[in-house]
C-alpha cells in the first residue's frame, strides 16, 4: 500500500511539475519579449582626466510575471560596470552606472556590451549577454547658431559663432578658423558650464573670409591640445 | 494437468513481453520526452530573440529511432522484467533505471540551454526541473522497495 502510494505521488509530482515548467516557459517567452532598453546620458562632465557621465538604463518592463534578482552588466572600454540585483514589475525601472571615457570619446559614439542575469518569477534564472553595439553618441557640444559675419573695419571682419555646451567643460580651449587644414585665426575658450551659451569670435582679414572653410574646437588637456570637433562651412 | 515446463516456459514469454514494452516505454520517457523537453525549451528561449529562432533545431513530427539505445534499453528492461518480484530484479531495476535517467539527464545539457547567434548569448538553468524529476524517481524506487517489502520477496527470482 505504502509502495503504491509512493509511485502514484512520484508520477503526480513529475506530470505537475512538467505542466507547471511548460506554461512557466510560455510566459517566460512571452513576457521577456516585451523587455526593452533605452539609453541616456546625464550629468556630463569634462576635465583633464576624460569625461565623466551617468549613463542611464532605462527598462520598461510589461510581462505578467516579475523579474526577480535583475541584475545589469555593462562593459565599456574592457572596463566591467555591475547593477545591484533588484526586482523588476510591470513598469520603468532606471539603472544609472557612473561612468568615464578618454577625452577621445568626445563627439564619438559610446560602444558597449550590455548583459543581464534573473530570475524569471524568481523560478527560472537565465543570463543575457548582447554584443557590443553603439548605445549613444558623446556629445559635449553643439552649434547654437550659424556663423555671422560683420563688417568690423576696412581690412577686418568680425565672425562670430555660438555654441552650446551640453557639458561642465573644466578645461579650457581654442577654437579655430581654417583654410585647408590651415589656421586663419583662433581664439580662446574659457571652461564652460552646462547648457549656458558662449559666443566664439574671431576678427579674420576680409580677403581670407573666403577661404575659411572649416571651425574647429580644441580642448587642452594635460597631454596637449586634441581636436574634438570640425564643424564644415558652406559658403552661400 | 498442466506441464511445470511450459508453465515457466509461458511465464518467461509474459515477462520478456512485458520487459519489451517497458523497454518501448522507457526508451520514450528517458529518450524521446528529454530530447523534445530540451528542444521545446530551446524554442521557448530563442523566441525571446526572434534572430536565434531561425537556428534552433525545431523537433521533427515523428520522432527517429537509434536502434543502439532502443536495443540497451528493451534489453535492460527485459532483464529486469525477468527478475522482477526479487531484489536481486530491484537492484537491475534501479541500477538500469539510473544510468537511463543519468543518459536523459546529459540529452538535457544537465539542465542549462545556451544559445548563441550572432554575439547574442541566452542561458536558461532548468535545473529546478531536474531536481524535480530526481525527486520524483526517488519516490519510485522507494515506491517499488516497499512493494517487494510489503510482498515478503526472495533475494532471487522465482519464474
Amino acid at each position: 500500500m505504502i509502495g503504491l502510494t509512493l509511485k502514484k505521488f512520484s508520477g503526480v509530482l513529475l506530470l505537475i511539475s512538467l505542466t507547471a515548467f511548460f506554461l512557466l516557459l510560455y510566459f517566460m517567452a512571452n513576457d521577456l519579449s516585451t523587455l526593452n532598453v533605452t539609453f541616456k546620458v546625464e550629468d556630463l562632465q569634462v576635465d583633464g582626466d576624460g569625461v565623466h557621465f551617468h549613463l542611464e538604463l532605462e527598462f520598461s518592463y510589461d510581462g505578467s510575471r516579475d523579474i526577480k534578482d535583475f541584475q545589469v552588466k555593462l562593459m565599456i572600454n574592457d572596463e566591467e560596470f555591475q547593477s545591484q540585483a533588484v526586482d523588476l514589475g510591470k513598469g520603468t525601472l532606471i539603472i544609472v552606472f557612473p561612468c568615464s571615457v578618454d577625452l577621445d570619446y568626445i563627439g564619438k559614439n559610446l560602444t558597449a556590451s550590455i548583459g543581464f542575469s534573473a530570475s524569471y518569477a524568481g523560478l527560472i534564472p537565465l543570463s543575457v549577454n548582447l554584443p557590443a553595439r553603439s548605445l549613444l553618441r558623446i556629445d559635449v557640444l553643439t552649434p547654437a547658431t550659424s556663423l555671422s559675419i560683420l563688417s568690423f573695419n576696412e581690412s577686418h571682419v568680425k565672425v562670430s559663432f555660438t555654441i552650446l555646451p551640453l557639458a561642465d567643460i573644466k578645461l579650457s580651449g581654442i577654437a579655430v578658423l581654417s583654410s585647408k587644414n590651415v589656421e586663419v585665426a583662433r581664439t580662446r575658450i574659457p571652461p564652460l558650464q552646462r547648457r549656458h551659451a558662449f559666443i566664439l569670435t574671431w576678427y579674420v582679414k576680409s580677403e581670407d573670409l573666403e577661404k575659411i572653410d572649416s571651425v574647429e574646437i580644441y580642448l587642452l588637456a594635460p597631454s596637449g591640445y586634441i581636436k574634438i570637433y570640425c564643424w564644415r562651412l558652406i559658403h552661400d | 494437468m498442466i506441464d511445470l515446463g511450459s508453465r515457466r516456459l509461458k511465464n518467461i514469454i509474459k515477462k520478456v513481453a512485458l520487459g519489451i514494452v517497458y523497454g518501448l516505454i522507457n526508451y520514450a520517457v528517458y529518450f524521446i520526452v528529454p530530447d523534445y523537453v530540451y528542444r521545446f525549451i530551446s524554442y521557448a528561449v530563442a523566441s525571446t530573440y526572434p534572430e536565434i529562432a531561425s537556428i534552433i533545431e525545431m523537433p521533427h513530427p515523428y520522432p527517429s529511432i537509434e536502434i543502439v539505445p532502443l536495443i540497451l534499453f528493451i534489453v535492460l528492461s527485459c532483464l529486469s522484467s525477468l527478475l522482477s518480484g526479487s531484489w536481486l530484479g530491484y537492484i537491475v531495476g534501479v541500477s538500469s533505471s539510473a544510468v537511463f535517467m543519468f543518459y536523459a539527464i546529459s540529452l538535457m545539457n544537465f539542465g542549462k540551454i545556451s544559445a548563441d547567434y550572432q554575439g547574442i548569448s541566452i542561458t536558461v538553468d532548468f535545473s529546478m526541473l531536474i531536481v524535480i524529476w530526481f525527486c520524483s524517481y526517488i519516490l519510485d524506487i522507494l515506491g517499488r522497495a516497499f512493494d517487494l517489502i510489503e510482498s515478503s520477496a526472495s533475494f532471487f527470482p522465482t519464474l
